[in-house]
């Protein structure tokens, strides 16, 4: 399987699927052609009415890869398809910090872990404070998961499955809390750029409150982990963001984005 | 999610009336005619229909609202954590002298000037429609250390709320990304305040929400709340 079909379940039992991937193609990213660099007119005078000049058109290319009867489904699964991806990254990342193997499932106790590997260059206080973050938000990601996997399906669509081959880290994770943090730390902040990304597709707008309120935790939690290694808690600009007005002023301003193709593309290092 | 009593009268259907208060504050935020004195807070609070605009403009707005007390009150907040200052009501300001090696002091620096840019931004983009600028009183000159790193962590955290809150009474997609390009760094800033005075204050504090609690997912504020909370600050 290439990486977007990894990343979308892609299975024999959903050959269009499949299809659409192909069609696709992996890694591609849209020129974008307008001012902002972003796919978005820039949002136009307050005084000029609320068209909704600010709403991206490119849904069906940018959603392509992803199943779903419309949108609203398609940006659901598009987020389902991250949250499966981060749940289960943590999951692998609480137990290499507990001394467990990694395919162990998630204990439905959380105080029954505890830490066996050290900080890695973190002082005693952030080595405890690192470690907690790993198995808060191990059950948080899990919850986002299981929350819009609900979603869907009471919404009588069909939610995307987890990769069969499973997931890896990006690089190499040594087992100490400042390393597997650092393993965390770009899917976090890819989070927070692809919900932002894929934010201004939905048409329903208390879905969009939804959308936004889990993207706010994940926002949270690269500010955390960020804070905890030491490094600015951000945003801050990473290779390939875009962001929402042209000129920024400064580098933690607003939120950067990432379109939602090219942010299945990012993930597939993730994948195995 | 829908609150349409804010602007509703369920028993008739028809618009609130405004009180008188409400009608000079909203007057006074349409028109930008503060007066310099008495300093007194806003009463009764001020309410979403008291934004002025209709449709995305007053959302917009009530954004506006918010990042203007925000802003200010991380200038007043510097001011107290370092070598003090004056607001802009006059009050003096006295210094707690701390260091800027301090965490709490070096955010506060940092956040502030992102916050002052949301209000800007914001300002610009609603051009002549933009509400006035407020004078705000946190009795900043009488807080603690810790009582104002709360303080800072409490605006934050309902920043978040706000901006939650708000999307539903968007009337377009237009200012979707810009609303949730600047909810999230308030995030970023709610967590990175709850670290620190966890380390400066052992609080305690979680720096997101667990899955036990709201599925780990933010919760949004109605405008109406968020504004009930902020009025007291705002002074008229």
């Amino acid at each position: 399987m290439n990486a977007l079909e990894k990343i979308t379940g892609g299975t024999s039992s959903r050959r269009s699927f499949m299809t659409a991937l192909a069609a696709v193609g992996v890694g591609a990213v849209v020129a974008s052609p307008l001012l902002a660099g972003n796919g978005l007119t820039p949002p136009p005078p307050a005084t000029s009415g609320g068209a909704a000049t600010g709403v991206p058109t490119d849904g069906a290319t940018q959603f392509a890869a992803i199943p779903g009867r419309n949108i609203n489904e398609k940006v659901l699964n598009f987020a389902l398809t991250l949250e499966i991806l981060e749940a289960d990254l943590y999951r692998q990342a609480l137990n290499l910090a507990s001394g467990r193997p990694l395919t162990t499932a998630l204990n439905s106790n959380p105080s029954s872990y505890k830490r066996t590997v050290g900080g890695g260059g973190l002082n005693a206080t952030l080595t405890d404070v690192g470690y907690k973050y790993l198995r808060d938000f191990a059950y948080v990601e899990a919850a986002h998961r299981d929350v819009l996997t609900n979603a869907i399906k009471s919404g009588g669509g069909v939610p995307v499955v987890r990769n069969p081959n499973g997931y890896k880290f990006g690089g190499p994770v040594s087992p100490n809390i400042a390393s597997i943090l650092g393993g965390i730390l770009p899917l976090e902040e890819t989070g927070v750029r692809a919900y932002l990304g894929a934010l201004p597709y939905i048409t329903d707008l208390p879905l969009a409150q939804t959308a936004a309120s889990i993207f706010s935790t994940e926002a949270r939690h690269s500010a955390a982990i960020n804070y905890t290694l030491g490094i600015d808690p951000g945003p801050y600009k990473k290779s390939g963001d875009l962001t929402v007005i042209p000129n920024q002023p400064s580098d933690n301003t607003l939120e950067y984005f990432l379109k939602p193709k090219t942010v299945l593309s990012v993930a597939g290092a993730f994948f195995k | 999610m829908t609150n349409d009593t804010v602007q509703q009268d369920p028993a008739t259907g028809r618009r609130k009336f405004l009180t008188t208060a409400g009608v000079v504050a909203a007057g006074m935020l349409a028109t930008g005619m503060l007066t310099p004195a008495p300093a007194l807070a806003v009463t009764p609070a001020l309410k979403f229909s008291n934004i002025p605009g209709t449709g995305d403009i007053k959302v917009v707005n009530f954004a506006l609202a918010l990042e203007d007390l925000e802003a200010d009150l991380y200038v007043q907040a510097l001011q107290r954590l370092t070598t003090g200052g004056t607001n802009k009501l006059g009050k003096k300001i006295t210094g707690l002298n701390l260091s800027p090696n301090q965490p709490d002091v070096a955010y506060v620096k940092e956040f502030g000037v992102v916050e002052r840019q949301h209000r800007d931004l914001l300002r610009a983009t609603l051009g002549s429609a933009a509400i006035t600028q407020f004078k705000y009183d946190f009795n900043m000159q009488n807080l603690t250390r810790k009582q104002v790193v709360d303080l800072i962590y409490t605006a934050e955290r309902t920043g978040v709320g706000a901006y939650l809150g708000a999307i539903p009474f968007f009337q377009t997609r237009t200012y979707l990304q810009l609303a949730g390009s600047i909810q999230g760094t308030e995030a970023r800033h709610t967590a990175v305040i709850a670290a620190v005075l966890n380390r400066l204050f052992r609080e305690g504090l979680e720096v997101a929400p667990l899955a036990s609690d709201n599925s780990g997912i933010d919760r949004p504020i109605q405008p109406d709340v968020v504004l009930a909370a902020i009025s007291p600050f705002i002074v008229v």
